[in-house]
């Protein structure tokens, strides 16, 4: 295993790689070798990522300096002093493999949905599963960079060439917006490569060094602006949104699915990975109007989310709703809410990504996504209500499930800080909505009498349909029952990020509450 | 490195070491009494121009009398003399590099410096790609002859020249005889009316704009009383109070006439026409070649000769904004792939000012370098594939003969989007990679001297980027989405010329995206040592 184990993260960023130059040389005839490739890729990408949660605490694999695992260093472009460094922890290694198994999912799931250009389509989605799993991974800010822009290209041709009816539309803003964050994120970049040159004398991407600087507090508010704008519209958050329900709308159902399960947690990440700890007294700073467009996003989107036509644009602006408690989660700074922010993504992915499989499933069946043409379905259909139910449960936090746990982690955090409970007391607001929204969708579409005729002949899931959903909703009661499987892992760097926001004097206060006035402090006499 | 005062190029300490043709070299000013004396001083000078001459040679021996001598059906040969010619110049080139024969020729108006190594290596690439583009090209608009290539050449001489060039005239002869050569090249399809139009356009503006170039440095004689850029660096850093609004007239109008050459907005009316008009890989030459060779002379001045001078920044600063807002939004309108290239070639331009803007202490010459090198191959790979697409009777450079070009040629879509990908500016392709030099120039050089302009350009930079990847991404729709056209189109026309300018410059711009070092390296090479003359 020498091979393998200490290089595991180049493995699984790069099998899919590997996948992708092995379709470019199958002829494009041979459809089913082409799939079987993908296929196998992908599952053999997922497995191979399994080790880094099981080997996770191994001894053999922590960098002592950092505390990262699996760390990998090496000179890339030694001038300016970029190295080729990948690393992970908790945070990092449950985004890998929410990535890894949804990249799987999404791969199955378009066996036979994807009917044209099937080549491409396997060879782009294998391509995006590289800068997807590279961004979790990157430890240095240059490579991060890299990655983060590789994945845009892939993705606007699976939305531009396999989409719905608006797609090209839909395609070049979702590019157009990524692309103009990230271009103002590169500034920021660099105004911090050239500061911490400033102050060590070295030059170097190392984001682990940039979270040890103590930026001058101009240069912080200037930094966050441009990182804000860069994560917020990946989130998105809420003035930045109108890529997305266009986006998500007129994508294909795989493409959909990794939008929602994994791009959009590239916002939120960054914001973790990098916003929070290099730049304290700026999020500090612009606590409250994150906040502020948290709570907006949640609600505003919920209640956009109401009034869909359509399917899919529903479960679009319910996620919008939904990285508004991620958002607010993280922004709360406090270790349960950042906890519950980071588990909320992982929910998210699970969740959304299953409701864009099951409107995948349907439109594929009847070619509509508009809800007024559905309705009893759950008569004909049973297998597929059951699986329905228990998504749109998990997606409006019902306890038992991993939505409540997400959902409750956050408010807990948020109102744990004495001067964010307003925040905490509206954000409530956003689960009701929810409940309202997804509830009201599942009554329209599976109960009521089953009166369209095209309606009657649709088959329930088959086997390869049912097993697309069997790890989502294992993942979804598991974390809704024993969440400790997965938290545990997210103790350690949480807690940093908060020090570093927050300060070491905040665990000591939690730790050591001052007594009220008056009180008698017992002491433990023998 | 000596220098008198803060910025300003000293004298020259360059020593040549080696010497590769001649071996008495002198560096002094050489009394040349007799004829005798003369021949012996040139002589020893030669050695600087080897790849000069040997350009030189090919152009006038090789392809003119070739093509006198060739019968009508071989005249294809005179392309193969160019590129041995090519060949033989690169050999010298090298030879300087490698023995490291620097110094100052020619009484002190032609200097090898790594700077002039760098870009001479450049414009004998944009030569090579430009005879590999046109060997089948000019057969298929059947005006296949040696003066084409022997033209070619002797562009790729001027360009040499304005680069070596530490002198206002010498520079001026270069920049005539590249500029003479183009508007002759330009206007070369002389059945084709477009490319008339496009020859008397450039002709007549050129003409002007080199008048207007010859006004400011005639004026700079007069302030100074030196055509020798080190002599003018140290004359104006020196000169009395009342002098400094004439000398900033001759510093702008030296702005508008090499800007007119960088096709910098608003001297840039020219561009779209000529580019169009041209025969194609005319137009990649001129879009690169002209370019980069317009550039080397602006940064000797502005940031050698005028760092002393109040004003000119702040008039390139509002020269680059406006370059980014024009070329990008008028880009955004064409249907015609050469003029939307016309139009990004524009606000390429803009980036590459952003390096020099950006100023010398900040990387901004190593910036400035590496993008001329990055946009040479990305570019000329754009204008390859575009050469593939004209097929007898069908001009191929609309948006719409790129319709469904994946269905048909998926090598050529593809690499073609990755050709875009780098105009773009896109990891991992070499064009992220230039855009991140001149990013890091300048934010590095708003970090040390915080000024409202720099941030200004920064920001517009970022926003041209996104602005360019929209009309970049209509070629890409075009291909990748597009209705294929009916079957019966005639193939792309492949010939091993244009075959291996698209395996040069693809591999170029995928290899520079991945591993940037050796890039950077060079870039750093041609900024180092830099106006120590």
């Amino acid at each position: 295993m020498d091979f393998f184990m200490p290089s595991i993260l180049n493995w699984v960023c790069y099998l899919p790689l590997a996948g992708f130059f092995l379709i470019l040389f199958v002829p494009k005839e041979k459809q089913a070798l082409v799939k079987w490739i993908a296929n196998v890729t992908t599952a053999a990408g997922f497995l191979i990522s399994l080790p880094l949660i099981l080997s996770f605490n191994d001894p053999a694999y922590i960098d002592k300096a950092t505390g990262f695992r699996f760390v990998l260093k090496a000179p890339w472009i030694p001038s300016i002093g970029v190295q080729y460094y990948i690393g992970i922890d908790g945070i990092s290694m449950l985004l890998t493999l929410l990535t890894t198994l949804l990249g799987f999912i999404a791969v199955l799931s378009s066996w036979s949905a994807i009917t044209v250009r099937i080549k491409e389509y396997y060879a782009f989605l294998l391509l995006l599963q590289v800068g997807m799993i590279g961004v979790f991974m990157s430890l240095d800010f240059f490579l991060f960079y890299v990655f983060w822009e590789v994945m845009l290209v892939p993705m606007y041709f699976l939305i531009g060439v396999w989409g719905g009816p608006r797609k090209l539309y839909a395609a070049i803003k979702f590019f157009l917006y990524t692309l103009a964050g990230s271009v103002l994120m590169l500034l920021g970049i660099l105004a911090l490569y050239f500061y911490q040159h400033s102050v060590s004398g070295i030059y170097s991407f190392d984001v682990l060094e940039m979270q040890k600087l103590g930026l001058p507090h101009n240069l912080q508010w200037w930094v966050f602006l441009a990182f804000f704008v860069g994560f917020a519209i990946k989130v998105p958050m809420f003035p930045f949104h109108t890529w997305l329900p266009d986006a998500h709308v007129e994508a294909p159902t795989a493409g959909s699915v990794i939008l929602a399960g994994v791009l959009l947690k590239m916002g939120t990440y960054g914001f973790v990975r990098f916003s929070l700890p290099i730049l304290p007294e700026a999020t500090k700073e612009f606590l409250p109007m994150m906040m502020v467009l948290c709570l907006i996003g949640i609600v505003y989107g919920a209640l956009v989310a109401m009034v869909q036509k359509d399917w899919k644009s529903l479960v679009a602006y319910s996620s919008v709703s939904h990285l508004g408690f991620c958002m607010l989660g993280v922004f709360a700074a406090t270790p349960v809410g950042l906890q519950g922010g980071i588990l909320q993504m992982i929910n998210h992915g699970i969740s959304t990504g299953a409701l864009f499989l099951l409107v995948g499933n349907v439109y594929e069946r009847r070619h509509t996504r508009m809800i007024s043409e559905y309705g009893g379905l759950s008569h004909h259909m049973p297998v597929y209500a059951t699986i329905f139910l228990i998504m749109t449960l998990s997606s409006i936090g019902m306890p038992a499930l991993n939505g409540f746990i997400g959902e409750f982690m956050i408010l807990q955090g948020t109102f744990a800080q004495p001067d964010l409970r307003l925040y905490a007391g509206i954000a409530v607001s956003g689960i009701v909505l929810g409940a309202a929204y997804m509830l009201w969708l599942y009554q329209r579409v599976m109960f009521g009498p089953l009166d369209k005729e095209e309606n009657k002949a649709m088959k329930d899931l088959n086997l390869r349909e049912i097993a697309t959903y069997v790890p989502l909703i294992i993942l979804a009661f598991w974390i809704g029952l024993y969440p400790r499987t997965f938290l545990q892992y997210l103790d350690q760097p949480v807690n940093q990020i908060v020090e570093r926001v927050r300060g070491k004097a905040y665990f000591q206060a939690v730790q050591n509450p001052v007594p009220p006035a008056g009180a008698v402090v017992r002491s433990n006499q023998h | 490195m000596e220098t008198t005062g803060a910025g300003i190029p000293g004298p020259m300490d360059l020593i040549p070491r080696h010497y590769f043709f001649y071996t008495n070299a002198m560096n002094e000013p050489f009394p040349l009494k007799t004829v005798a004396d003369t021949l012996a001083y040139f002589g020893q000078n030669m050695g600087a121009l080897g790849p000069e001459l040997q350009l030189l040679l090919w152009a006038l021996i090789g392809c003119m009398i070739l093509e006198v001598l060739l019968p009508d059906q071989s005249k294809r040969l005179t392309g193969y003399a160019a590129l041995g010619g090519i060949a033989f110049a690169s050999f010298h080139l090298y030879k300087i590099y490698v023995n490291g024969f620097l110094g100052v020729f020619f009484n002190e108006t032609t200097v090898i410096d790594p700077f002039s190594i760098f870009f001479k290596a450049l414009f004998l690439a944009a030569a090579l790609l430009t005879v590999l583009l046109s060997l089948r090209f000019m057969e298929i608009e059947n005006e296949q002859s040696g003066e084409y290539y022997a033209l070619i050449l002797l562009a790729t001489i001027g360009m040499m020249v304005m680069v070596s060039a530490i002198d206002l005239l010498t520079i001026y002869i270069g920049l005539e005889l590249m500029a003479m050569s183009f508007y002759i090249l330009v206007g070369y399809l002389r059945r084709n009316r477009l490319s008339n139009e496009a020859s008397l356009k450039i002709f007549l503006l050129g003409a002007f704009a080199s008048g207007i170039l010859l006004y400011g440095f005639s004026l700079l004689y007069g302030l100074t009383g030196s055509t020798q850029l080190s002599v003018l660096a140290r004359q104006l850093a020196a000169a009395p109070a009342q002098n400094r609004e004439m000398i900033f007239l001759a510093v702008v109008l030296v702005i508008v006439g090499l800007g007119f050459k960088i096709a910098a907005v608003p001297f840039h009316m020219w561009a779209p026409d000529a580019y169009q008009g041209a025969p194609t890989p005319i137009t990649a030459f001129l879009s690169v070649g002209s370019k980069a060779a317009a550039f080397t002379v602006m940064l000797r001045l502005f940031l050698g000769s005028f760092v002393s001078v109040k004003g000119w920044f702040l008039v390139l600063g509002v020269v680059a904004l406006m370059t980014f807002v024009v070329g990008n939004l008028a880009a955004l309108l064409q249907t015609n792939v050469k003029r939307l290239l016309a139009y990004s070639s524009i606000s390429h331009a803009a980036y590459i000012l952003l390096g020099l803007l950006a100023g010398r202490e900040f990387g901004g010459i190593a910036a400035s370098s590496g993008y001329l090198l990055i946009y040479t191959f990305m570019n000329f790979g754009a204008f390859a594939v575009l050469i593939l697409m004209r097929r007898k009777g069908i001009p191929g450079d609309q948006i719409a003969d790129f319709n469904g070009l994946i269905f048909r040629h998926p090598v050529i879509a593809s690499l073609m989007l990755i050709f875009l990908l780098s105009l773009a500016g896109i990891p991992p392709t070499a064009g992220f990679i230039a855009k991140y030099m001149v990013f890091a120039a300048i934010i590095k050089a708003y970090m040390a001297q915080p000024s409202a302009m720099l941030l200004t350009l920064a920001i517009a930079g970022a926003v041209a980027a996104v602005v360019a990847l929209y009309y970049y991404f209509l070629i890409v729709k075009a291909m990748f989405t597009g209705e294929s056209q009916a079957e019966d189109l005639p193939a792309l026309s492949f010939s091993p010329g244009v075959t291996a300018a698209i395996v040069i410059t693809a591999g170029m711009t995928m290899w520079v995206g991945i591993f940037p070092d050796t890039i950077m390296r060079m870039a750093a090479y041609a900024a180092s040592n830099w106006g120590a003359w």
